[in-house]
């Protein structure tokens, strides 16, 4: 069952986020439709830092595979900006869906990812190349992608309306 | 069906299937890759070869859960055969064998075995091995089997008894692990055909595997004779590493005595055709494929 179908059976749509092994194991126990292992937050566990960016994919993915055994929730992944290029999130993308991710979560930053108010964004033309790389490198039709657009305090509502028009030419998937 | 599903399955028909199942212990994703490549059915994931591989030590004990696992990971997603793991004692008690279960089952693999050795173990070929008492394997593959998700992922006990209280106990250990639910036999070498044919007369119609190692413990025998004495399964789980080790061994004396590599030139694959070998072209036309050009066709308002 994908994120949405889940989504659209819960009276509770409220996805709380998480980055430690102690708070998804609560989260767990409660009645939430799916839970985020954050970038930042997972960031912080890790790294003892606070801007994601410095977390590797394969360090986040690890823990990921972790969770994935220890939560019966759904776990939203965090794609972040997709780990660098297009390629790149190609195989970031395989790589989170087989550690657990139930649905990835893709931004519109500049890579690397940052934890901050303002982020730089990446051009449309990127963004649509790395959202057409993160589908094609999924397996499980039940996998889900998401954007997550960051770039409101910059290119505005009327950008974010834009590039949502430039996605769903792009890849044809609910959002 | 999901390639993890897909695999699994595939590993548990050829191993039911009556006819013998040859693998190779790969050292790493690349080693995997090449055994596929030449046409291995299968590949194996084990100890001796991850202990050298990723830390240049003995199969002692000392690599853990954590290395292994990573490594059957990366060979896991390399290829697209079934790959099986070798999981030592479990790696501890019975949290870390439901543990153990979990992520390899997670991680891909089409099963694992689990051996009745003290910890830390030593390879089944190496002298000095401890034994636990059987209740202790038993105990493990209840656990195994309790803690899988699918059937078709299968567990294999590994009894060491052979080198420590001879066969007849090896067999006899063998047969509770069964009935603790194993669902492949593996008695650790044996030391002679006689033994050999001896094992497949205990189990006749249990799936068993033989290990064929290099100077090890039990005779080389041909896969098709050991087909021949019922065997299910044959590992070869150190050819690669020793064959890799000799060949940089050469290399790197060639590079010492000429100061050049080119002598030894004809001993290696070139740029191209490694290059060939490891996809690079296919690489490049996805990279091409999401090039900023490309996208500009959905950008029209």
């Amino acid at each position: 069952m994908t994120l949405t179908n889940i989504f659209s059976n819960s009276t509770n749509q409220i996805i709380p986020a998480a980055g430690d092994g102690q708070t998804i194991n609560a989260l767990d126990e409660a009645d939430f439709p799916a839970i985020l292992l954050d970038g930042t937050l997972t960031t912080q566990t890790l790294l003892g830092e606070n801007n994601q960016g410095l977390l590797s994919l394969s360090e986040y993915a690890k823990f990921l595979r972790d969770m994935h055994l220890k939560a019966t929730s759904p776990l939203i992944a965090d794609l972040q900006s997709g780990f660098g290029s297009p390629l790149n999130t190609y195989y970031a993308a395989q790589e989170l869906e087989r550690s657990g991710g139930s649905t990835l979560l893709l931004n519109d930053q500049l890579y690397p990812s940052h934890s901050i108010d303002q982020p730089q964004t990446t051009t449309p033309e990127d963004l649509l190349g790395k959202t057409r790389a993160a589908k094609d490198g999924l397996e499980n039709p039940e996998t889900q992608l998401w954007i997550k657009l960051e770039g409101l305090w910059d290119y505005g509502i009327t950008g974010a309306w834009q590039r949502i028009s430039y996605l769903e030419k792009a890849v044809p998937m609910p959002f | 069906m999901l390639k993890n599903d897909r695999m699994r399955h595939q590993f548990k028909e050829d191993v039911m299937s009556g006819n013998i199942v040859r693998m190779m212990v790969a050292p790493d994703a690349l080693a995997a890759k090449i055994a596929e490549s030449y046409g291995a059915k299968a590949v194996f994931s084990a100890g001796y070869a991850t202990s050298a591989s990723a830390l240049a030590m003995p199969d002692r004990g000392i690599s853990d859960f954590g290395i292994a696992l990573e490594r059957c990971r990366e060979i896991i997603n390399a290829v697209n055969i079934p790959v099986f793991a070798d999981a030592d004692t479990g790696y501890g008690d019975l949290d870390n064998v439901k543990r153990t279960v979990e992520s390899y089952e997670a991680i891909g693999a089409s099963g694992i075995f689990i051996e009745d050795q003290v910890w830390p173990k030593r390879c089944g070929h190496m002298d000095g091995k401890k034994i636990e008492p059987t209740e202790v394997l038993e105990e493990k593959i209840k656990i195994a089997k309790a803690a899988r998700k699918h059937d078709d992922f299968l567990i294999m006990s590994r009894t060491d008894a052979r080198a420590v209280y001879g066969l007849n106990d090896a067999i006899e250990r063998s047969r509770r692990y069964q009935a603790a639910g194993a669902d492949l036999i593996f008695i650790e070498a044996p030391q002679s055909s006689a033994e050999l044919e001896k094992i497949h007369e205990a189990f006749p119609n249990t799936p068993m595997m033989a290990n064929m190692i290099e100077d090890g413990k039990t005779p080389l025998t041909k896969t098709e004779d050991l087909q021949r004495l019922g065997f299910n399964i044959v590992v070869h789980p150190n050819a690669m590493t020793y064959t890799q080790t000799y060949a940089e061994e050469q290399l790197v004396k060639t590079l010492q005595r000429d100061g050049t590599t080119k002598a030894y030139k004809d001993h290696m694959i070139t740029f191209p055709k490694f290059n060939d070998f490891v996809g690079l072209d296919q690489v490049n036309a996805r990279d091409a494929e999401y090039a900023p050009e490309k996208m500009e066709r959905y950008m029209t308002e």
